[in-house]
Formats: C-alpha cells, structure tokens, sequence
C-alpha cells in the first residue's frame, strides 16, 4: 500500500527525470569475457583498458556511494577511495567478470565506515549546536532520487534479457527506431509494440510500481 | 504511470553516466598509478568503523584498526589530531607514509614499534613497511 505521498513523489521523479539530459546508454550485449579481459589487461599496466573501467563504472560508484548520507565532497572522496583500493587489489580479484559487483560492495562498505566514522567524531558537537538527531528521516531530494533510481534499476534487472535488451535500445539515447530494434534483435517491426508493453509490464511488477 | 511515463523514469534510471563530475572521473583516473605490483598487501582484520557506534558514544572514542601480514601486526588510532601506529612484534623497520597525492614521509620508529603522524593526514593514505630482506607491505589505503 503507498504511503500518501509516494504516488507525487513519482510523479515529482518523472518530471524531475525528463528535464535532465540524458547520457548514452552502456552497451548492454558486453560479455562477462570481455569485462574480464578489460580487468586483466588494466593489471596488467593498460591504462586505456583502465579507462575504460572508470568510464562504465564511475556512475555506478558515484550512485553507491549517494545511497547514504553523505555530502557531496564526501561522495567524491568515497568515489576516489574505492579507485584507489580497485588499483590495490586489481591483480589478486577472484572474479574479475564481476567488477561491478565488487565495485559496489566497496563502495558500499567505505561510504558506511565514512558515516560512522564522521558521527562518532561528531557526536559531542552535535549535542552542543542542538542539530536534529541524524537518525530522523529527513526531507533529502538527492537521497530520495538515487533511491527511486535503484528500485526501478533493480527491477529492470530482474527482467529476462530480452526485455532488458529491448527496453535498453528504446531508453537509449537517442532512443533506437523501431526498424533499427528490428535490425539489432532480430524481431518484425510489428512485434516491438506489444513486445515493449509486455516487458514495461513486467518491470512495473519487478520495480514495484505497478499502483502508479 | 502509463507506458511513455514509465519509458522516461527507466531513461532516468539507467543513465549512469549522470552527475559524474569530472572531479571523481580525474580521481578515477589517476588511481591506475597506484597498481600494485611486488608489494604484499596487508590483510585489514579489525575496523571499529565496521560497527555501529555504541549508543551514548561522546567525542573521545577514535577509531580503531588493526593490519595483519603473516606474523607482523600492525595497529593504528585515528583521532582529529594524530594517527598512530604500532608495529607488533616491535621489528625494526622503515616506515613511511604515502598519500594518494604521491607524497611521501617518513616516520620515526621508536623502541616499542610506534610512530606518529601529526597532524591526522587529509584524503586517503598507505602505510609502507620495509623490512630488511623482505618484500615491503603495505596497508590497504585508509581515509583517516
């Protein structure tokens, strides 16, 4: 059941989201092989593979590391951190196919010890300037937008391939025609219409948002 | 949310390339000089920034961490004002600070294995341990 205000939080996300410009989307039809030879060739001294790197994943971390409470400058120094263990650790990753996922944890696991390590640091002063206690869910636009951006990202994720490939074409930008999904999946032009009201269907379900 | 609205929230969703300031993309960049080669890696086995604070923690409480390779501990505090540090056992050994900015310093080692950096260092740093005849180790970089 939503709460009151969720449905025009939506709603709010939807027209804050078609002001922003929209940035190509990553290939989706990358292999895990050659996220790995990408990784290997970074370790081993290939700083263009390395790029590479920073350009699929720096978003990622950067969204990681804003899913808690931290400041802008604080995000950033996160962001650099997890770089610079990535470097530290590089050679020895059991799963080199499954960067991205340790990316996240990492920048998950530092962004939790800056919050901790801040507040602890911070506890005394807060109680002598009467700042509101950091626990209270607080109004955070910012927070609130990565948040509605991870539910609807981990509902696309549960989708079946095909539907992730198709709706990935047409959320491109700029978005794929019709004739050039036909060309790159394979499927009639007349198919693509009831084939993307399916999947949109079923991310609605996957994403949770299937009462707005 | 009909079927278009819903296409835009998923353009949203899946740009990932928003708000990636040039800044954290510099940053991300420059990490690459930091691969690792030769040197060992210490293990880090304890973090009081893992745990959640103690309710009713004031100011005072600094963090904690412990670095481990093979036999050689290495213990350090983090408070506003200093970093510590101790090796265990007490081994003689060069020990030098790096920052993620290149910089480098060497710290004193007194009888008891400790040293001091002082003021607390800003942005990420290592600890580097050199041992006579051994491979140097150095600690996973820190955010003090």
């Amino acid at each position: 059941m939503p709460r009151p205000n969720e449905a025009e939080e939506w709603y709010e996300f939807l027209a804050d989201a078609g002001r922003h410009a929209c940035c190509p989307c990553h290939d989706a039809c990358v292999r895990d092989g050659q996220i790995a030879e990408m990784v290997a060739a970074a370790s081993a001294g290939n700083q263009q593979a390395w790029s590479e790197l920073v350009r699929r994943y720096a978003g990622l971390v950067l969204s990681t590391a804003r899913s808690v409470r931290l400041s802008r400058q604080e995000v950033e120094d996160v962001s650099q951190i997890t770089w610079l263990l990535l470097a530290m650790h590089i050679r020895d990753l059991r799963e080199p196919e499954a960067i991205s996922g340790w990316l996240i944890t990492t920048a998950k696991r530092e962004s939790l010890r800056m919050l901790r390590h801040r507040d602890i640091e911070h506890a005394v002063q807060d109680d002598l300037l009467d700042i509101p206690d950091r626990n209270t869910p607080a109004v955070d636009e910012g927070l609130l937008r990565e948040e509605r951006r991870a539910q609807v990202r981990r509902g696309f994720a549960r989708l079946p391939e095909r539907c992730q490939r198709l709706l990935r074409l047409l959320a491109g930008d700029p978005p794929a025609s019709y004739s050039e999904v036909s060309a790159a999946l394979g499927i009639p032009m007349g198919s693509i219409g009831p084939i993307r009201a399916r999947c949109l269907d079923r991310l609605r379900r996957a994403a949770g948002l299937s009462t707005y | 949310m009909n079927d278009d609205e819903l296409m835009i929230v998923l353009r949203a969703a899946l740009a990932a390339d928003e708000d990636v300031s040039p800044r954290s993309i510099a940053a991300a960049e420059s990490a690459f000089h930091w691969i690792r080669v030769d040197d060992e890696l210490a293990g880090l086995v304890f973090d009081s920034a893992d745990e959640e604070a103690p309710a009713g923690v004031r100011g005072g409480v600094r963090r904690q961490l412990t670095y481990r390779f093979d036999d050689l501990l290495i213990d350090c505090e983090v408070g506003p004002d200093a970093l510590l540090g101790q090796l265990i056992p007490a081994t003689p050994a060069r020990i030098e600070l790096w920052s993620a900015d290149g910089a480098r310093r060497a710290l004193d080692l007194d009888d008891e294995g400790r040293f001091a950096v002082r003021p607390a260092p800003a942005g990420p740093v290592s600890i580097r341990c050199s041992r006579a005849g051994r491979t140097d180790v150095v600690t996973p970089w820190l955010l003090a």
